[in-house]
């Protein structure tokens, strides 16, 4: 065996390991994410729950990672990450141990074109983690934090309402927040943000509810979970 | 004098040119023609004005005005009006907004329930609040004038209600050396763009009014707006776009609208043909080479073509 090929045959076996220890496994083979030449949108008002980092403020690589509740141990979730313009889209599984605890935890994105997606800005990308498989959604979703970033938005499609709350249904006593249309230069998968109090995600569940208005009329309300890690 | 004529006649040849391009470069040129006015009119359903300078006024008279409450109250009863008793507190009677720097009013038609203006940034009025006004109401009132910046209509994705209907829009140009405004461009605005005047990137001062379409069956708002003159382009923006359009005219453009261009070459046209008549009855006069006899001079002499075979062609034919 030549000297070069000595480091190789001795990390190998712990890179495997370390693949085979992870709490939080890939299970999609292969990487499923689309760049359509057209947007298309899903038609789902929640679009994702997700923590987002400024352009060259968050990590140089594009590291995605989740806050997974201990509750969901064993289980089968699905990632699905979202460009504003409808244009980006992935949908992933992942298979959570049975030993886990919860907490937050780096989750395997081998992205083929990782550049063009760090080059996104902040505004313009969002995810959601759900229990169960990809092919439904879920309104009780957990935090995924996309590239470093800090401050969690819930992202929305409410097809153009004029103004959207959210209510903490759990917490009457917190004050609403009030949305904001989104700043992505094409709203189109969601166009608007609903920035949560940080304090908000020390809770293991936290029951919101969205409420659109729309020409003075509440529309549809529509009730979710956010998962905290704690759960 | 005839050594000063063989001077004089290249150089008018070289003049003549020169002053044409001159000519067409301060009549086309972009940085000759840096102030613009866009004038859009449109039927929308929609539009967004974001008021500068203080100087507008809309006494509406009576309408329903819709007070955002502290809370949305969730347990209550969302009531018979226009405004939701869930989240407005609503009363009807007379009212004026003097429209300050930097208050918005959107203005959306909701067909049957009226017009509704969405107000933020106004002094007095808490953001968020709502005018809820009759179509009919707003035909006694007239013209609403603003002087601000507006935007058309709202890009057409699934559920938005605010679309531009349609409309067109002329870019209006003086150039340099004339007191009078051409029209150098204008187009059409198409159902579901979103449209706004930019000036050098941002959006411009425009000044206009609203009304209610000349058909009655016709729905939404008439809206007319003019930009202040500037280096202005308008914006467009459409549903699958990836970027906004923006539209300014180039000298193409210029250079077939323009009325001082086609008199202007009309007159060099003119001008040059006195001019070679001139230096051809001065070249007659004086006995001087023009420029064609010069030319033919220096060149040396071409034997005679040698008449064409035509043997081989008429061996063919055999």
């Amino acid at each position: 065996m030549s000297a070069k090929g000595l480091p190789f045959f001795i990390l190998l076996p712990f890179a495997a390991l370390a693949q085979e220890v992870s709490p939080v496994a890939l299970t999609s083979q292969p990487f499923d994410e689309i760049w359509r030449p057209a947007a298309e949108i899903s038609g789902a008002v929640v679009v994702g729950f997700a923590a987002a980092a400024a352009p060259f403020a968050g990590e140089s690589d594009l590291s995605v990672s989740a806050m997974i509740p201990g509750d969901w141990r064993g289980t089968d979730l699905c990632l699905r990450v979202t460009s504003a313009d409808g244009r980006y889209e992935s949908r992933n599984s992942y298979h959570v141990s049975e030993d886990w605890q919860g907490g937050a935890i780096p989750l395997p994105y081998p992205s083929p074109d990782p550049a063009r997606l760090i080059d996104l800005p902040p505004g313009e990308v969002t995810a959601a983690l759900w229990q169960g498989d990809c092919d439904g959604s879920s309104l009780e979703i957990a935090l995924v934090r996309w590239r470093g970033g800090t401050e969690p938005l819930l992202m929305l499609n409410t097809s153009r309402a004029d103004e959207t709350f959210l209510l903490f249904t759990s917490h009457p006593d917190w004050p609403e927040v009030t949305c904001l249309p989104s700043a992505a230069a094409g709203r189109i998968a969601f166009d608007t943000v609903c920035p949560l109090p940080v304090g908000a995600l020390e809770q293991p569940k936290l029951d919101v509810v969205v409420i659109p208005f729309r020409g003075g009329e509440m529309g549809r309300e529509i009730a979710l979970t956010l998962r905290g890690p704690a759960g | 004098m005839e050594r000063l004529t063989n001077r004089i006649l290249p150089l008018a040849g070289l003049l003549l040119p020169l002053a044409t391009i001159g000519l067409l470069a301060v009549l086309l040129a972009d940085p000759f023609r840096a102030r613009r006015s866009f004038l859009i009119e449109a039927d929308t359903l929609a539009a967004v004005i974001t008021f500068e300078g203080g100087t507008s006024h809309w006494d509406l008279g009576e309408a329903m005005l819709c007070r955002p409450l502290e809370r949305i109250d969730l347990r209550a009863a969302p009531g018979s009006g226009p405004c939701d008793s869930r989240r407005f507190a609503g009363s009807v009677g007379p009212v004026a907004l003097a429209w300050n720097d930097g208050a918005t009013v959107a203005i959306t038609d909701r067909g049957a329930r009226g017009l509704t203006l969405r107000i933020t940034g106004l002094a007095g009025l808490p953001d968020g609040s709502l005018v809820v006004l009759s179509h009919e109401r707003l035909a006694e009132l007239g013209a609403l004038s603003f002087a601000g910046h507006l935007v058309l209509g709202r890009s057409a994705l699934s559920g938005e209600s605010g679309l531009l209907l349609s409309g067109s829009y002329e870019a209006r140009e003086r150039p340099l050396l004339s007191s009078q405004t051409e029209t150098v461009k204008s187009g059409v605005l198409r159902s579901g763009d979103s449209v706004r005047i930019l000036e050098d990137g941002e959006s411009a001062l425009t000044y206009g009014h609203l009304t209610l379409p000349e058909d009655p069956d016709q729905r939404g708002l008439h809206l007319v707006g003019v930009s202040a003159p500037g280096r202005t382009a308008l914006e467009v923006s459409y549903f699958g776009g990836r970027a906004p359009n923006l539209i300014r005219p180039n000298w193409v453009d210029r250079a077939l609208t323009s009325p001082l261009l086609i008199a202007g070459l009309f007159l060099i046209s003119a001008g040059a043909g006195q001019i070679q008549l001139l230096i051809a009855s001065v070249a007659r006069l004086t006995g001087a080479k023009g420029i064609a006899g010069q030319q033919a001079a220096r060149s040396p002499a071409r034997p005679a073509r040698r008449p064409r075979k035509k043997g081989r062609l008429r061996r063919w034919r055999q």
